[in-house]
């Protein structure tokens, strides 16, 4: 029985820790379909923004040390998001340590009539996108 | 004489069925490990995102704080500033009137409003400060409670000409997505939301940014 009950212990702490704050959240933008644009996740702390191109993560160094002079990083991303601006947006994974500078960095985009989108997430809690089901 | 008879001899239960029956347990349980592991190294957590887009709808405006949902009625409060604050008496009165406009004071039960001006040369611009009160809001708690204050003043609200706008600081992630959640999936309302740092204050400009739906 104490077997049991240590094994039963170890399976119900897995699955706690596995489920727990340190999972990874799924976003499933619903919106897009409606307007048939593909988000692109940029994940924002208030210093970088992690680009999420597929499966490979790029990360941008947003502003230089006035925080408010983009880089060219950020410059090239927002040209490249212009150009595809009719099938694509940007969609935010926004972190408590970026809500500062958040709206100088969507400005960068809607400037340039980017649509973006945004939702706040933990400052540790891993995030990706899932492909909308057909 | 009676022979007595023999006591019968305890039988000794065989042990093999019970190291059957633990060594079947612990494989199921070994087996749901894997199983949620490897179900849970994935995606978890589903949430469905919409677009930013303006409206014509004017928003209900929520600051989401300290765990707290405190309801800012920005428009009665401007509305009793501009009371106070009155009209130029003149045309060469405009400027001391915007001046006076620094300083004046509102409150209601969850914040106070306080008017700002900066005059420089030729130019000027007008402000609100809303400070929220220490004690003021709605706790996390009690909000989803089915009579809560918090639900009866969305109730209050109509749906077709109002979004429900919030201001979010870190500290109050919590109890805006439940806040979000009762409004949009139970009330049926649109939402909106725009991040507030911890040392940002909450300042409505005559320009300023204005709120779009999510």
């Amino acid at each position: 029985m104490c077997v049991l009950g240590v094994l039963l212990f170890v399976t119900l702490s897995v699955a706690a820790l596995a489920l727990g704050p340190n999972a990874t959240e799924g976003w499933l933008p619903l919106e897009a379909d409606n307007k048939k644009k593909i988000p692109i996740l940029v994940e924002w702390d208030g210093k970088s923004a992690v680009v999420h191109t597929g499966k490979q993560l790029k990360s941008i160094q947003a502003f230089s040390d006035s925080a408010s002079k983009s880089t060219p990083e950020l410059s090239s991303f927002v040209i490249e998001m212009t150009a595809k601006r009719q099938t694509h947006y940007v969609l935010f994974a926004v972190r408590p340590s970026g809500f500062k500078d958040f709206q100088l960095l969507a400005d960068e985009f809607r400037q340039k009539k980017v649509d973006v989108g945004y939702e706040p997430i933990s400052q540790d809690k891993p995030v990706r996108l899932l492909q909308p089901s057909k | 004489m009676r022979r007595r008879r023999k006591e019968p001899e305890a039988v000794q239960p065989s042990l093999v069925p019970m190291v059957d029956l633990l060594s079947n347990t612990v494989g199921v349980l070994v087996f749901i490990m894997i199983f949620t592991v490897m179900a849970a190294s994935g995606v978890v957590v589903l949430k469905r995102l919409p677009l930013e887009h303006s409206t014509s709808a004017t928003p209900a405006n929520f600051l989401c704080e300290k765990d707290r949902i405190l309801p800012l009625n920005n428009e009665d409060l401007s509305l009793r500033l501009r009371k106070k604050w009155g009209s130029p008496r003149s045309i060469f009165d405009i400027y001391s009137w915007i001046a006076r406009y620094d300083g004046i004071e509102a409150e209601d039960g969850h914040f106070i409003a306080r008017g700002e001006t900066n005059l420089t040369h030729g130019s000027y611009s007008i402000s609100t400060l809303f400070t929220p009160k220490p004690d003021g809001g709605y706790a996390r708690q009690e909000i989803h409670l089915r009579d809560s204050a918090y639900r009866q003043y969305l109730a209050a609200l109509d749906g077709k000409s109002r979004f429900v706008h919030f201001f979010v600081r870190p500290d109050g992630l919590e109890s805006f997505f439940l806040a979000r959640k009762i409004a949009a999936e139970e009330m049926g309302f649109s939402t909106g939301w725009m991040p507030l740092d911890t040392d940002q204050p909450l300042r409505f400009v005559s320009e300023g940014r204005a709120a779009t739906q999510q």
